[in-house]
C-alpha cells in the first residue's frame, strides 16, 4: 500500500535512512560511478515496499553525466524512470532488457530532469522490510 | 591587499556553469550513424500523491568551476569574500552561509590555479567548519591532503569532493541538514555573484550570459529544497531572499523544442536533444545582477 507522508516526515525519514545507510553511498556506490566525478548532493532513502521517491535534478549542457541508482538489494531490483520537466519519460529501467543500474547521458540544453524510484510491492517482502537506496550523479567533460 | 580566499567545495556552482562557449553540441548528431532514435516518450502524470520521499539536487561547485574554466572565465580576486571578514561571523546562519561562500571562492581559486588563494580559502573553510561543529570532518588529515596536492588540480578536486560528501553525511547523521542547505545557498549565491560581476566586466560573453540564465533551474531546486523545511527559523531570511530572486529568474521566458533523443550505440550514452532557449533580456539581467549583489553582500557583511 502506498503511503502518504508529509514533507516534514520526509526529513525525519531521510535522517533515519542516513543512520541505516551510513557510509553506504561512499563505500558501495561511489566506485560504481567511475570514470565520472561525483556532483551534486548524496540522496539516501530508506524505502519500504511500495514507497516512491522523486528527485529533481539540474544538469548542464555539453557534459556527460551518469545517474547511479545503488541499493542494498533488500527489496530486489529497484526500478527507476528518468523524466523531463514535462514528465515525459526519457528512460524506464523496466523496459530496458539490461536493467541497467546507471543512466548515462548528455544534454543539448541545460535542463531539469526528474528521477523516480519505486520500491516493488512484492509478496516476497513484508512491510517491515526496507532497502537502502542511494542516488548519486557523476559528470565528465 | 591580499585577500584570504576561503573556498569550500560547495560554493562555485554557478561559476562553473558560467562559461562554456563552444558550438551546439547536438550539431551533426542526427547524421551520425552511431546514434539512433530512442523510443517515443510516454508521459507520467504528477505523482505527488504517491511520493514518499522528495529530494532536490543542484550541481556541485566543483562542477560549476570546471564549466567556468572551459568557458574561459577569468579570475578576479576582488570578487571573492575578504578573509578578513571571517572573524565577524557570529551566528550559526552566517557561519554556514559563509562556509558556502568561501567554498565557492576556494573552487574558483583552484580552477584558476591560484594556489596561494586556494590555501587561504581552505583555511577559511576549515575554520568555519570547526565553528559549525564539523572539526572531525575537516581535520588535520584533510589539511595535509590539501597541502600535499595543492599543485595537482585533479587530486585537489578529489579531496574537495570527498570532504564535501563527508560534510553532508555528517550533517545528515547529526540531523542538521538545514545547515547543509545554508552552505549550499551561500555557495550558490557567491557563484552567481561572481558570474554576474564577471559578465558586467565582459558583457559580450554570451556563453556566460546563458549560464547565468540557466541558474533559473538551480534556484528552483534550491527553493524547493528549502521548502522541505517549512518555517525553520534558521532558514527564514535566506528562504525569503531566494524566493525573491527566484521571482526575477521566473521572468526569463523559456522556449522549448521537442527533439527525439538519440542513443550512441558505441558508448551507450543517450543524447537528450530537447532544446530549451532561455530569453534573458538586459533588463532582467540587470535586476538579477543587482539583487544578487545586494543579497550576497548582506550575507558576507559583518554581524
Amino acid at each position: 500500500m502506498i503511503r502518504l507522508l508529509s514533507l516534514a516526515a520526509f526529513i525525519l525519514l531521510a535522517t533515519s535512512a542516513q543512520a541505516q545507510c551510513k557510509g553506504f553511498a561512499k563505500k558501495v556506490c561511489r566506485p560504481l560511478l567511475t570514470p565520472y566525478s561525483p556532483s551534486g548532493q548524496i540522496n539516501n532513502a530508506e524505502l519500504s515496499p511500495g514507497d516512491v521517491g522523486e528527485i529533481m535534478l539540474t544538469f548542464y549542457s555539453r557534459q556527460s553525466y551518469r545517474i547511479l541508482i545503488c541499493d542494498d538489494g533488500n527489496l530486489g531490483v529497484i526500478p527507476y524512470k528518468i523524466l523531463d520537466k514535462d514528465r515525459q519519460v526519457i528512460y524506464d529501467s523496466e523496459t530496458d532488457e539490461h536493467k541497467k543500474r546507471h543512466f548515462d547521458f548528455k544534454l543539448a540544453s541545460t535542463q531539469q530532469l526528474i528521477l523516480i524510484i519505486s520500491a516493488p510491492e512484492d509478496n516476497l517482502f513484508n512491510s517491515n522490510d526496507t532497502a537502502c537506496v542511494s542516488v548519486i550523479v557523476g559528470y565528465r567533460e | 591587499m591580499i585577500k584570504l580566499k576561503c573556498s569550500v567545495w560547495f560554493c562555485g556552482l554557478f561559476l562553473l556553469l558560467v562559461v562554456s562557449s563552444c558550438g551546439n553540441p547536438s550539431e551533426g548528431i542526427e547524421d551520425n550513424p552511431e546514434f539512433r532514435n530512442a523510443e517515443l516518450p510516454e508521459v507520467v502524470r504528477d505523482g505527488s500523491d504517491r511520493i514518499k520521499q522528495l529530494f532536490f539536487s543542484v550541481p556541485s561547485p566543483m562542477e560549476t568551476a570546471k564549466i567556468m574554466e572551459q568557458a574561459g572565465a577569468f579570475y578576479d580576486a576582488k570578487l571573492t569574500n575578504d578573509p578578513m571578514n571571517l572573524e565577524s561571523y557570529a551566528t550559526l546562519a552566517k557561519k554556514a552561509l559563509n562556509l558556502g561562500v568561501y567554498g565557492t571562492d576556494l573552487n574558483y581559486a583552484n580552477v584558476f590555479d591560484k594556489t596561494r588563494e586556494t590555501l587561504f580559502f581552505f583555511e577559511c573553510v576549515r575554520k568555519l567548519t570547526n565553528e559549525v561543529g564539523l572539526s572531525t570532518v575537516v581535520d588535520e588529515n584533510v589539511a595535509d591532503k590539501i597541502a600535499n596536492n595543492l599543485y595537482e588540480k585533479d587530486s585537489m578536486v578529489e579531496v574537495i569532493t570527498d570532504t564535501y560528501w563527508r560534510v553532508e553525511d555528517y550533517l545528515k547523521e547529526d540531523n542538521r541538514t538545514n545547515v547543509s542547505v545554508l552552505i549550499i545557498a551561500g555557495g550558490w549565491i557567491e557563484g552567481l555573484y561572481i558570474g554576474t560581476q564577471v559578465l558586467r566586466m565582459n558583457p559580450s560573453n554570451i556563453d556566460l550570459q546563458n549560464r547565468i540564465a540557466e541558474q533559473k533551474y538551480s534556484i528552483e531546486n534550491i527553493v524547493g529544497l528549502m521548502g522541505l523545511y517549512g518555517d525553520d527559523d534558521l532558514l527564514a531570511e535566506v528562504k525569503s531572499d531566494f524566493e525573491t530572486l527566484k521571482q526575477l529568474f521566473e521572468k526569463i521566458e523559456e522556449k522549448k523544442e521537442d527533439v527525439p533523443s538519440t542513443l550512441n550505440d558505441k558508448t551507450g550514452e543517450l543524447l537528450i536533444n530537447n532544446r530549451i532557449d532561455l530569453q534573458l533580456t538586459p533588463e532582467i539581467l540587470k535586476e538579477i545582477t543587482a539583487k544578487t549583489a545586494e543579497i550576497r553582500n548582506r550575507y558576507i557583511h559583518k554581524v
